[in-house]
Formats: C-alpha cells, sequence, structure tokens
C-alpha cells in the first residue's frame, strides 16, 4: 500500500499545471536521501534522434520491453522515420532510453543494445560520466520513479509528457554501497533477448475452407503450422469471460472479507490485483495458475494469475485441464507467434476484441514449443516492484 | 512581394515564355508539401539527362548591393540544390546568372532557351505528380470561391483539355503514371469522391490477383475515380494484351472526373457510367470479371436479395453477393471489403453458399495500414466461378506490397495455385 505525501511548491505561472508537480514530488524518498535530490535535468540532458529510419525497419519500442526484467524481447516495424541508433551518435553507452508515454522499463544502453535502432516513442538522456548512469536508470524504473513517470503522462489534457517535464523530476544522489550492491543483481543480463520470431510475417497456405464457416479463423490458421498438429483451445482449457464487478464496488485497499478482483489493467501492466472487492462479488472467480488474456485492445497481454481472485471485465481466464501446464500454454499465447495469431483472430475493426467463440476453436500447438521462463520467470514481479526493494527497502 | 517586385515577376514570366519554356512555375516549391524553400519562378525543360524536370530558377529582385548579393546567392545555391535546376538567375530589371560556384553573378542578355522536346524525353513519376499537383492548384484558384471540391477538379480537368493545352506532352508521355498522379491529387487534394481511394500497389496487387486474359472484359462496380480499372490497364499493356474496361459509379460528377482523366491521357478502352450497381442491367448481364473496393460500410435503404436466400442490407455482404451471383462461368472477381465479412454472423449464409458454389481461389488478409485513409485490417476475397475448390488463405503483414507484387513470392505461389 501506498502513503500519502505532500510537498510545498510555488506556483509561478497562471499556466501552472498541477500534474507536473504531482509528477515531480509526490513520492519523497527516505529522509537520508530526500535531503541530497537533484532535479534530473541538472544532471542529463535529452538527446535528439539521429538519422533518417526506413518506415517498416524493425525498431524497439517501450512495448518491447519485458516488465520483469528490463529485457529486450521483440521489434516491431517502424511507422516513423527517425530513431535513436549508436551507429549515428543519437544514442550511447550509459544513455537511458526512457519511454515517453507509457509505465513501461527505461533501458540502460549497453553494448548489447549497439545493433537495434530505438523508436522515438523513448526519450534519449545522456549524463556526464560523474554520475552513475546505472543509478539513475534504477530510480526511474523503482516503483515511485515509475509513478513520478506516469504522473506526467496525465498533466496537460493527457499529453504525452515532453522532455522539460521529465528533466524536472528530481532523483536523489550518493546510493550506498548496499544500494549499488543490490541493483547490480537487477541490471538485465542479457539486455536483449530477441525471439526470432517478433517480426510478424507474411504466410499462407492452402486449405479446405468447407468446414470452417468463419474465414478469420481461417486466416489465423494461415499462421503456423503448428496448429495443423494441435488441438483447439476448448479441447483442453475452460475458456470464461465475466461481465466483472461495477467499478462503485472496488476498493483500493485489501479489507476483511474482500478478495482481489484481476482487471484488464493488471493484466496489461502484468502485476498483481490492485484493488479488491467484497466476498460474494463476481460471477466467476479465478484460480491461481489460470491464464488472463485481455480480450479487448491492439494486443493481448498474457499472465498467469498468481493469487485466486474475481474475474474482472474484459478479461478473458483459460483453466488448462489435464496435463496442460498453465506456463506452457501462457507462454505460447504470449510469444510473438501467439500474439500475431490472437491479433488474426480478434474482431472489431475499431477495438479489436476476442470473442469466446473464436478463442475455443483457437489452435494451439500439440505440445508447445518455447521456454516458458522466458515469458513467466519464476519471479514474477515487475521490474519496477524488485528495484523498489533493492533500493528503498 | 511588393507592387515593383509583382511588376519584375510578371517582365520575368514573359522573358521566359518569349525563350521557350511553356511550363513555368510560379512561387515554387521543390516537393509536395515541402514549404519551406519557395522559388519565384520555375522552368521547366528537358535536362542533360533527356528528363523533363526544372532547369531554370529565377529569383526577383527589386534592389540589389553588394550585401544582399551575397544573401541572394546563398539562397540561390539552396534553390539550386534543392530544384535541381541547371540555370539559376537574378532579375532586377536586368538579367544575371550565378556563376557555377555561386560565388558572383554574372550579367546576360536575356535567360537561355530550352531544349527541344525530342521522343525520348521521359519524365520521373514524382516531377510528373509535381508538376500536375502545382499546376492545378494555379488552375483552381480561379474556380475556388465557386464550386464545391469535386466540381474544381472537373473545372480544373477540363480546363487542362481544353484551354491550357501546355501539359498535353506530360500525359501523351506519362499514360499512366499521369493518370495515377490526377486520381491521387484528386483523391488528396480536391476531395474527389471520398478518402477511401486504392492506393496504386493496392490497385495493382489487385489487378495480378485478377489476370484478365487478352480481350476480356472487366466491370468495377463501383469504380470511383477508376483507379483499379487502371491498374488493369497497365498490367495488360505490360502483358501486352488488350482489355475492355468499364466503370460505375452512383456519383455523376465522380463519373465525369473519371471520363475526363481517361480523355486526357488519351485512354478509349476505359469506359465510365453513372449508375447504381445493385440496380444496373450492366452488372446482371455482365459476362467478363469484376473487380471492386467499394465504399466500406454502407448501409442499404432497401434490402438485397443474397444467393442463399436471405436479406441484407449490409453493403458489404451486399457488395460480395453481388459480384458472386453475377459471375459467368470461369469469369473471376477480386473484392476488397472490411474484414468483419469474414466473421460476422450476417454473412454467414453468403459464406457458406459460396463454398458450395463457387470457387473461393483466395482470401488474403491485409494489415491496418494498407489502405491510407483507414487504420482497419481489410481483406481481398477472390472468387471464381468454377468446381470448389481449395482456398489459398493468406495473412499478409507489412511487406504486404512486395507479396502482391509481380515478384512477390505470395503472388508466385497464387498465379501457380490460379493456372492449376
Amino acid at each position: 500500500m501506498t502513503s500519502s505525501a505532500w510537498s510545498f511548491v510555488r506556483l509561478e505561472s497562471s499556466q501552472w499545471d498541477p500534474a507536473q508537480y504531482l509528477g515531480s514530488e509526490l513520492r519523497t524518498y527516505p529522509d537520508s536521501y530526500s535531503r541530497t535530490t537533484a532535479e534530473l535535468g541538472d544532471l542529463a540532458f535529452a538527446v535528439e534522434p539521429g538519422s533518417s529510419w526506413l518506415p517498416g525497419s524493425p525498431v524497439v519500442t517501450p512495448a518491447s520491453v519485458d516488465p520483469t526484467n528490463g529485457r529486450v524481447v521483440r521489434s516491431f516495424p517502424s511507422r516513423g522515420v527517425v530513431a535513436h541508433q549508436i551507429a549515428d551518435e543519437s544514442l550511447a553507452l550509459d544513455d537511458i532510453l526512457v519511454p515517453v508515454t507509457s509505465a513501461s522499463p527505461a533501458l540502460l544502453v549497453t553494448e548489447e543494445h549497439a545493433e537495434l535502432a530505438f523508436s522515438t516513442r523513448f526519450f534519449v538522456l545522456r549524463l556526464p560520466r560523474l554520475i552513475k548512469a546505472s543509478w539513475i536508470w534504477a530510480v526511474l524504473n523503482a516503483t515511485r520513479g515509475v509513478e513520478a513517470r506516469s504522473a506526467l503522462v496525465g498533466s496537460r489534457s493527457q499529453r504525452p509528457s515532453g522532455v522539460s517535464q521529465l528533466l524536472k523530476i528530481r532523483v536523489p544522489l550518493h546510493p550506498s554501497k548496499g544500494q549499488l550492491r543490490r541493483l547490480e543483481d537487477l541490471l538485465p543480463f542479457p539486455a536483449v533477448d530477441l525471439q526470432e520470431d517478433s517480426q510478424p510475417r507474411s504466410r499462407w497456405r492452402t486449405m479446405d475452407l468447407e468446414d470452417l464457416v468463419d474465414w478469420n479463423l481461417a486466416l489465423a490458421q494461415a499462421d503456423e503450422a503448428e496448429p495443423e498438429r494441435g488441438v483447439e483451445l476448448g479441447e483442453i482449457a475452460e475458456v470464461v469471460a465475466s461481465p466483472g464487478v461495477p467499478k462503485r464496488e472496488h476498493l483500493e485497499a485489501m479489507l476483511p472479507n474482500t478478495v482481489p478482483i484481476w482487471r484488464s489493467e493488471d493484466v496489461t501492466r502484468g502485476r498483481s490485483p490492485k484493488a479488491w472487492v467484497p466476498e460474494g462479488l463476481g460471477s466467476v472467480m479465478v484460480h491461481e495458475g489460470d491464464v488472463l488474456v485481455n480480450q479487448i485492445g491492439p494486443r493481448h497481454r498474457v499472465i498467469i494469475a498468481s493469487v485466486p481472485g474475481v474475474l474482472g471485465s474484459k478479461v478473458v481466464a483459460i483453466r488448462p485441464a489435464g496435463d496442460v501446464q498453465s506456463d506452457e500454454l501462457a507462454a505460447y499465447l504470449a510469444s510473438s507467434a501467439g500474439q500475431r495469431r490472437l491479433g488474426s483472430i480478434a474482431t472489431g475493426s475499431t477495438m479489436p476484441s476476442l470473442s469466446l467463440r473464436a478463442l475455443r476453436s483457437f489452435r494451439v500447438p500439440d505440445p508447445f514449443p518455447g521456454t516458458p521462463e522466458r515469458y513467466f520467470p519464476e519471479d514474477r514481479r515487475n521490474l519496477s516492484e524488485k528495484l523498489e526493494e533493492a533500493l528503498w527497502g | 512581394m511588393s507592387e515593383r517586385e509583382s511588376s519584375l515577376e510578371e517582365r520575368a514570366h514573359a522573358a521566359l515564355r518569349q525563350a521557350g519554356f511553356s511550363v513555368i512555375e510560379r512561387d515554387a516549391r521543390p516537393g509536395v508539401g515541402s514549404s519551406k524553400l519557395r522559388a519565384d519562378l520555375v522552368a521547366w525543360g528537358p535536362n542533360e539527362q533527356g528528363e523533363f524536370a526544372p532547369v531554370v530558377l529565377v529569383e526577383v529582385k527589386s534592389a540589389r548591393s553588394e550585401t544582399t548579393d551575397q544573401r541572394v546567392l546563398a539562397h540561390l545555391a539552396s534553390y539550386a540544390n534543392a530544384f535541381g535546376t541547371e540555370e539559376n538567375y537574378v532579375f532586377d530589371g536586368e538579367w544575371w546568372i550565378a556563376g557555377e560556384r555561386f560565388d558572383r553573378l554574372h550579367p546576360v542578355e536575356v535567360p537561355r532557351s530550352p531544349r527541344p522536346l525530342e521522343e525520348t524525353t521521359s519524365v520521373t513519376p514524382d516531377n510528373a505528380r509535381r508538376l500536375l499537383t502545382s499546376s492545378m492548384w494555379s488552375i483552381a484558384n480561379q474556380f475556388r470561391s465557386q464550386k464545391p471540391p469535386g466540381e474544381i477538379a472537373l473545372a480544373v480537368l477540363r480546363h487542362l483539355k481544353t484551354e491550357d493545352r501546355s501539359l498535353d506532352w506530360l500525359f501523351s508521355l506519362t499514360g499512366y503514371e499521369g493518370a495515377e498522379a490526377l486520381i491521387g491529387i484528386i483523391q488528396r487534394q480536391f476531395g474527389g469522391r471520398s478518402p477511401d481511394g486504392t492506393p496504386p500497389p493496392l490497385a495493382e496487387g489487385m489487378a495480378r490477383l485478377l489476370r484478365p486474359a487478352n480481350d476480356e472484359r472487366v466491370l468495377d462496380p463501383f469504380s470511383g475515380l477508376g483507379a483499379l480499372l487502371w491498374s488493369c490497364r497497365r498490367l495488360a499493356a505490360e502483358h501486352h494484351r488488350s482489355v475492355n474496361l468499364v466503370g460505375i459509379d452512383r456519383n455523376p460528377t465522380t463519373v465525369e472526373l473519371a471520363t475526363e482523366i481517361a480523355s486526357l491521357t488519351d485512354s478509349g478502352d476505359l469506359v465510365f457510367e453513372v449508375g447504381d450497381a445493385f440496380d444496373d442491367p450492366i452488372v446482371a448481364n455482365w459476362d467478363g470479371h469484376f473487380i471492386s473496393h467499394p465504399p466500406f460500410g454502407l448501409r442499404l435503404a432497401d434490402p438485397v436479395l443474397l444467393p442463399d436466400g436471405r436479406d441484407s442490407t449490409n453493403g458489404d455482404v451486399a457488395v460480395l453477393a453481388l459480384v458472386a451471383a453475377n459471375l459467368d462461368p470461369g469469369r473471376r472477381a477480386v473484392v476488397l471489403l472490411p474484414r468483419p465479412v469474414l466473421y460476422r454472423k450476417t454473412s454467414e449464409g453468403l459464406r457458406t453458399w459460396l463454398m458450395a458454389n463457387r470457387r473461393v481461389v483466395a482470401v488474403i488478409g491485409l494489415p491496418p495500414g494498407a489502405l491510407d485513409s483507414v487504420s482497419i485490417p481489410t481483406t481481398i476475397v477472390v472468387i471464381e466461378r468454377s468446381e470448389p475448390s481449395d482456398t489459398i488463405v493468406a495473412n499478409l503483414q507489412d511487406d504486404w506490397a512486395e507479396q502482391l507484387s509481380a515478384d512477390g513470392e505470395f503472388m508466385g505461389e497464387y498465379t501457380e495455385r490460379l493456372i492449376q
């Protein structure tokens, strides 16, 4: 549970933006650190993106970064024409790539990133040599750093945060030896673990549509060879959804006789539930180990339920039966191939949505390929939670 | 621009005309959409490489001095670099030409004359588009306050055809590219019909999927400005075939525009008619192929009877049913539709009917972004009136244009399959 905090700030202009101050001042650091903080802008400067970049070429975006460990795990076709790259010096070792609008992990640039191009959905911060870049990276990625960044995104009528706002975030200086030691263990290594198949590729095959009234499913099946040897999801798992519980019943803290509710934002952020509802509400229960999939949106994030609770709206719970392992199923659905195929069966033009009927008919490989550890490590906490503990206890 | 400069510009323009330049841009920009650089006058003609391109640039100055000369030379250097002009002048009542290094101005009597147009003179698609855009905007200014956008485009095309013949040579040089450029310009800048134009790579891909043979006929029942038919024509020309192309559209202005484009580019084998595809005997009696990118999401006032016996007011479903039902034996239809046609309950009966009564040659999913105007995923459905058989199902991604090109891996397999 987070505690309230406040601070005195001088509002110097009639155009003041409260969220800006919330972002930069809300979460205080422990006393011993709060006396030695500095604005990020006093330590770092922002670097402009570099040379032109071909639209369609792969770039790393904030969505490429695994929130549990800060690794770059996939790339996406670029929609823009500029990017940050080491090759053209718009990026350098020890620069920090900070997502513009999301609370995804910031990246500390290492030699492993040398071959990659990074989208302009990141700001690039460059620090003088005297400042330990890994410390600033950790501060920005620990829970209170993420909260400060998230508060910026909400400011000024939901516009993306400008780099000038980002540079106003106060960061503590002078880490202790203990903090640096614990931090070393959490630095992503390897920093890049790109899935071979992360670039969507056009695929096709010849098939008999006679038994397949839903031709959208045929498009999904065109995508892969495995499902031919696979099974329908409905045959190996129970696939359920729920209307959820009205928002007015949601509580922000766990009280006696309440149960957690798995909401779509929890699935999106890959985190434990952050809301509770009174026992007895909710028509569908989530069991520990259920695979939860975001039902609506351009991407269908997948997590494994770490605690039992109530199923919220816009989330599908997949409960494997028999010998099917949750982590193997979840790993397949979270993989590039799984995500691409889920995208293919989504319906709805404006906001893609997965229907239960389509999900039950969705063919998954048997046996599952790949390694579940890659997507669902034993410690399923987000990097931000791990860093928060390592830095501030 | 001061009154004196305006008058000087008129004199410079007249001098360029007298020198033999027929295409002269005023306030010219080096590229469509680029707004930073603007040159007072740019004259076009064949360049050293034999391409019709900007060759002479003129900056008009009401007064000159040593200091201003340095600034003018710097401007001329950057303009020359952006436009690719060969000779760059300043006109202040007298003619001055910039030295090769843009270090000084040399007096000359008059600007030089253009090289003659040869049979081998060519024009790049970019330059054709730029020149047409600039000319059309300049003509459109005469009509801007009087007419709605579609009518302005029509007036501009007619002006080009009957009064300002300076671009006739361009259309004869470019043919397909000229028509494609006109269609693009009208769609984007003159509100020709709707923002749902078919981008050239998609139009060409659909024409390749149709593959009309020599002397065959192709009908687009929702032709708009005719982009798909133009693609069929280009493909036929590449294979030394002749095809008979007919387009139907409900909007008389759109049909007039399409007809004027065909007329300007001297394409008598494209015919456009006003008609409602759902109630037009041409469609019902058509004995050739169909190709179409209809407007998406239409709601029909009166329900149409689908071949599976149900009624529907859903325009997307109705279009698929219309072309499938009116196919003659051995003929094909290539239709671009929004993705829901593949899975909606309302089209389930039609899909079942198609599987039993037609050969569904291909179902090709395109990613969001394949159409400039909408960000929804779309689908190309290819149907043939022949024995039902297996379907080639493709889920194309961001490389869809490459896959649908003549050398595309998918197109290779599709063609092989189609011929079988």
